[in-house]
């Protein structure tokens, strides 16, 4: 028994245990169907709507490509908002996270994990959105920008899986579903992400500062030329700002939960 | 866990491939319907509204394998069907005089002209390419005719190119210099002539070689065409039996006599009025319509090659304007008129320059209907191209797509959207848009509201975004410095979030077009009103709201504008490099205003 | 192996949650490979007890050390396994895959087969979670506490709403653990269970260990079943059979506390045939509970 106690002090394989936990998180989320099926389909019908089929003004004619962006920050603000925010606060409540919690999992696996597969899940409907754009939108760009763009957006979902870390240690699960969608849809609308920015009125569009959409949407739109023209860095401070606020509400809200 | 591993390696794979798959600027890969016929040369335009050449049509315009059909034929029912609701469908033009070099089919096709008809080039070029207009198949050069080597004499035009070419100075020879030149390939002969055997620089062959060679070329069943610059030559090619003057005269005015020699002997003319021009000493590169299409795909150095001009020491002045009554009374007597543009002699560019040689047609009496004419069947009939320049069954699917109706204006050729040649579409190859740097008065508003920008000062408010403020402008012999400005008067109604009425410069009519201020320092422009603040509107391309200048017009009477300098530095958050347009507006707040504006100015 | 190592060691613990003192004084210490049973009602802080243990709770006052270490640091929670009351996993992930993440948590975990053997969960082990019965789904949360081969396993209530079977089968998992040398700490409020399972038993009333000792002693103290009957004659008494402890008389409703309910019921059948509504069933641990408080009354006036 000492012998085994002494040997607890061997290293366990941090990258097996990233790579279970992650594979865990992707066979549990892809076996939800009521979850997925939307998740991957509503941002590329909505693309198609606005950006395909409904394009005939707008944006210099650039609206399919305009689209292509937002409706990118759109399809990956989804995933890890849910997996966060929903995915956090249902475990939470049913004892899952308190069970994971008394293991000796490192704590980082278990966000590492939620993180890559919300980013597989966005890497999944941003290429949908590339095809469709790229098929039916007419969307050309440079091999570096739409690289550029697939990678801005991956990286856009870490501010938003903080978001959702926040809101899901701090409300229930059972409410977590509706709270979520009340952040994430009138977010996306008043971000800009489904119809252009600039049609709305001034204060609007100052409103929309307030919102990482919005700064995400904006640094990526400037990968085509297509943003409002401020200068990257504020929307990229505004970012680092609100996930720093957000991280540290949530590291609030853990240690409660600890 | 090694299945597993398999599986990721596949999925990013498949990643990568995605994104290697996905269209860039380069390739056009896109599946838009029309594009289909880049790959397909059988296809049904549905209800096209098409000019075959002589008349006007209005139904189904049907290709197969590159050749028009019959649209009436028993047709199998899978072909593709695409249609250009309100566009206007002509033939692919004929540039009836030109000089085949380097990359000159190339561009020819990029501007629309299909068929070139060679008036002098090596037999070599010929033989080379002149397959090519018997075949169907997918290229992006236009078809070509030519003369080969032309028929001149030792040190006469056409030897001063550097390099050899075979002579003739005796009517003896006229048999076999014509034999050499079919067997080498030579659709039809062409003569240089001048009725003075030593003129300028040059020498020409006599009258008596000049006959023998066109007499020559009859009995073989060739068009024999005379290179003519002045009106005794044009005479004495008719009365020698020329079948064509290849080019025009501005020394003298044509007379009853000369027209009616031709008209006996149905001689057509080609007058490359371009090169007239060009011999005028006018840069050819006015006539390109700033918002067209084709604007866009002029690369620079044939802007270039449009404003050299050829030295005039040995013509006049009026050339231009002679030889343009003249083909006025040619073409009213009934003589038949080819557009023809000499390129690439300085001021003329393959393709690009047939557009003008159109222009300058209509300015010489034709209407733009017979100036299409003179592009088209004109060629056609008066060099026997069976299956060119009039869109006929049996004809080489060989048409333009253009946006707007050429029938109107004959400069709406440069509406061209889309290019078939054997039946094959052909995108235009737009070259990238450089901003262009501006320097210097924008406007003056002596006389009226025009611009620089060739668009003039127009009312601009947010009753476009369906807001209820209005705004108008009109031109005033007063105001500001008494040599007249423009007054811009209107209300700020609400009814939009953010209100705007004023007037607006831009720099083209689509806004496509961008203009660098990056090396201006300051934009000065006089202004007077009701002293408060105002606003610029700078609009860039690309950012769909303009950016806002903010300025205040100091107590002053309303006639006595104050000079307002905005130092383009102090807004570094605007890009300067790409801007569209200009706009001076006033504030939300205000109600019913006047002001005027004068004298706009990039330093 | 060294048996007399401490693993478990809880000095004077209390801890108030407000105005409620959920652990008073509480002291234990836990051996390698003993298997001790936290006996109580709802509320009697066997569950706060459990959650010091695991780091999830902190003590007003007193110390604990899991096998030298804080509770809740890194190498105290390789060191514990443990099922935690009303847990739910996430439903679509299968027996399997649940196990195989949580072994490569630890060190020196369990081989997959074993792990499945010990919680008898190989018939089972490519069935999604949600496709289990609930003992099947405890069995789980037991299989991934054990999987590690922790030398600690915490069970909070672990048979708690399953039926006699799943029980049962419950019970041979820790049984089969036990072979292996592991020791357990399990709360139940069943004394069947702790009897079945547990060398010593721990007994924790309002935030107060009352009583520690071998389930002999307890079951001793605390012991026997509750028969009642009905029996028309009310001049009948039943002191004398055998076993019998105490007798209660309600009009005709009889009832017996019998420290073996067998050889009472037997004699009591044979010599009052007639009687009727025969039931047996375990004396409540609240009856327990009350004898406890009372004595512990009775030592406080003592005083």
């Amino acid at each position: 028994m000492i012998s085994q106690i002494n040997s607890m002090r061997q290293s366990v394989s941090l990258s097996n245990i990233l790579w279970l936990e992650t594979r865990n998180e992707i066979l549990k989320t892809f076996r939800m169907p009521a979850f997925v099926i939307p998740s991957l389909i509503f941002p590329v019908m909505f693309y198609v709507f606005f950006g395909v089929l409904f394009n005939q003004s707008g944006a210099d004619g650039n609206m399919s490509h305009y689209l292509i962006a937002t409706y990118g920050v759109f399809g990956i603000m989804g995933p890890a908002l849910f997996s966060f925010g929903v995915g956090v606060a249902v475990e939470k409540d049913q004892g899952w996270f308190a069970v994971k919690r008394c293991s000796p999992m490192p704590i980082s696996a278990y966000f590492i994990s939620r993180i890559l597969t919300s980013m597989i899940f966005g890497l999944i409907i941003v290429l949908e959105l590339f095809i469709i754009g790229a098929v039916f939108g007419d969307v050309v760009l440079t091999r570096s920008q739409w690289i550029l763009t697939l990678v801005s957006l991956l990286l856009g979902t870490l501010p938003f899986c903080v978001l959702g870390l926040w809101i899901g240690l701090t409300i229930k699960g059972q409410a977590a579903p509706a709270i979520v969608n009340l952040i994430y849809l009138p977010m996306a609308f008043l971000s800009g992400l489904w119809i252009p920015l600039g049609v709305f009125p001034e204060f609007m569009q100052n409103v929309a500062w307030i919102f990482p959409a919005f700064h995400l949407s904006q640094m990526v739109l400037s990968i085509q030329g297509l943003s409002l023209g401020f200068d990257l860095i504020w929307h990229l401070l505004s970012l680092v700002t609100m996930s720093a606020i957000a991280w540290l509400l949530a590291a609030r809200a853990f240690n409660k939960h600890a | 866990m090694s299945y597993s591993k398999i599986g990721i390696a596949l999925a990013t794979l498949l990643v990568i491939a995605i994104i290697m798959l996905l269209p860039t600027p380069k390739d056009n890969k896109q599946l838009n319907k029309e594009l289909l016929t880049e790959k397909s040369n059988s296809f049904r335009i549905k209800d096209a509204v098409w000019f075959d050449g002589i008349n006007w049509n209005k139904h189904d315009l049907v290709v197969v394998n590159g050749k028009i059909v019959d649209n009436s034929a028993d047709i199998q029912d899978d072909l593709l069907t695409v249609s250009y609701n309100d566009k206007f469908i002509i033939p692919g033009l004929i540039d009836a005089h030109t000089h085949t070099w380097g990359n000159a089919l190339k561009d020819a096709l990029s501007f629309g002209v299909t068929t070139e008809l060679d008036m002098f080039t090596q037999p070599e070029v010929l033989s080379s390419v002149k397959s090519q207009r018997h075949e169907s198949v997918k290229t992006d050069q236009a078809d070509l005719f030519s003369a080969g080597v032309l028929a001149t004499s030792p040190g006469g035009h056409g030897t001063e190119y550097g390099f050899d070419i075979p002579t003739i100075d005796h009517p003896d020879a006229a048999e076999s210099f014509v034999k050499a030149r079919i067997a080498e390939g030579s659709d039809y002969i062409k003569i240089v002539y001048h009725h003075k055997t030593k003129y300028g620089p040059y020498t020409s062959i006599d009258f008596a070689t000049l006959k023998a060679l066109i007499d020559a070329a009859k009995k073989y069943n060739k068009l024999a065409v005379v290179h003519i610059s002045d009106y005794q030559s044009a005479k004495e090619a008719v009365q020698a039996g020329a079948d064509g003057l290849v080019h025009s005269f501005g020394d003298k005015e044509v007379d009853e006599s000369l027209i009616a020699q031709m008209k006996a002997k149905r001689v057509f003319i080609i007058p490359t009025l371009t090169m007239l021009s060009s011999l005028s000493g006018i840069k050819n590169n006015s006539f390109i319509v700033e918002e067209s299409t084709l604007s866009t795909v002029v690369s620079k150095s044939q802007i270039n090659q449009l404003t050299q001009t050829i030295d005039a020491s040995f013509q006049n002045n009026d050339a231009l304007e002679i030889a343009k009554e003249n083909v006025a009374k040619m073409h009213s007597a009934g003589i038949k008129i080819l557009a023809g543009t000499d390129a690439p002699n300085p001021g003329a560019a393959h393709g690009i320059s047939l557009h003008q040689e159109l222009i300058l047609l209509t300015e010489s009496g034709l209407s733009p209907n017979e100036a299409l004419i003179s592009a088209t069947y004109a060629a056609h009939s008066a060099f026997g191209l069976k299956n060119r320049g009039h869109l006929k069954p049996g004809a080489k699917a060989d048409f333009l797509i253009l946006n707007e109706d050429p029938r109107i204006k004959i400069s709406n050729t440069q509406s061209l959207s889309l290019i078939y040649k054997n039946g094959y579409a052909k995108k235009l190859e737009v070259k990238k848009n450089i901003s262009t740097p501006i320097q210097g008065t924008l406007a003056e508003f002596t006389k009226d509201l025009s611009t620089k920008t060739k668009i003039p000062l127009f009312a601009t408010s947010d009753k476009m975004a369906k807001g209820n403020s209005v705004a108008k402008v009109s031109w005033s012999n007063k105001g500001c410095n008494q040599s007249g400005s423009a007054k811009v008067s209107g209300e700020i109604k609400s009814g939009f979030p953010f209100p705007w009425a004023g007037a607006m410069v831009v720099f083209s009519s689509d806004m496509s077009k961008t203009f660098d201020f990056k090396n201006n320092t300051s934009l000065d422009f006089e202004f007077g009103g009701e002293a408060g603040n105002y606003r610029l509107f700078i609009f860039v391309k690309g950012i769909q709201r303009p950016k806002e200048i903010p300025f205040e017009l100091p107590n002053t009477s309303i006639n006595n504008c104050k000079a307002i300098s905005i130092n383009l530095k102090d807004y570094d958050n605007i890009d300067w490099s790409s801007v569209t347009g200009i706009a001076w507006v006033v504030n939300p707040n205000r109600g019913k205003f006047d002001f005027y504006l004068d004298d706009i100015v990039l330093r | 192996m060294n048996q007399n190592k401490t693993l478990i060691k809880v000095e004077n613990v209390s801890k108030s949650f407000g105005d409620i003192k959920a652990l008073r004084g509480v002291s234990m210490s836990l051996q390698a490979g003993q298997v001790i049973a936290l006996l109580g009602e709802n509320g009697a802080g066997k569950t706060t007890l459990i959650n010091h243990l695991l780091g999830r709770e902190t003590p007003d006052s007193g110390s604990v050390s899991i096998a030298g270490h804080t509770p809740g640091s890194y190498p105290a929670r390789q060191t514990i396994g443990a099922v935690l009351q009303s847990a739910a996993m996430p439903e679509t992930l299968t027996v399997k895959e649940h196990i195989e993440l949580f072994s490569s948590y630890y060190s020196s975990p369990r081989t997959l087969t074993n792990t499945l053997e010990i919680a008898g969960l190989t018939e089972l082990q490519n069935r999604k979670f949600k496709a289990l019965s609930g003992g099947q789904k405890q069995r789980v949360l037991f299989a991934i506490a054990i999987c590690g081969q922790p030398p600690i396993i915490l069970l909070d209530e672990p048979t708690v709403g399953l039926d006699v079977q799943s029980r049962r089968q419950f019970w041979q998992c820790i049984r089969n653990l036990r072979e292996q040398g592991t020791c357990v700490l399990l709360t139940t409020h069943y004394l069947e269970e702790a009897d079945a399972l547990a060398d010593q038993v721990l007994l924790l009333n309002k935030g107060e260990i009352v009583h520690q000792g071998s389930s002999e002693s307890l079951k001793q103290r605390l012991g026997g079943k509750r028969i009642r009957f009905t029996y028309s004659d009310p001049t009948a008494a039943f002191e004398h059979l055998p076993a019998v402890n105490h007798v209660m008389y309600r009009g005709s409703q009889i009832e017996l506390i019998s420290e073996c309910a067998e050889e009472t019921a037997t004699a009591l059948l044979t010599q009052y045939p007639t009687l009727s509504d025969l039931t047996i069933e375990q004396v409540s641990l609240e009856d327990a509970f009350i004898h406890f408080s009372v004595k512990d009354n009775d030592k406080e006036l003592a005083a």
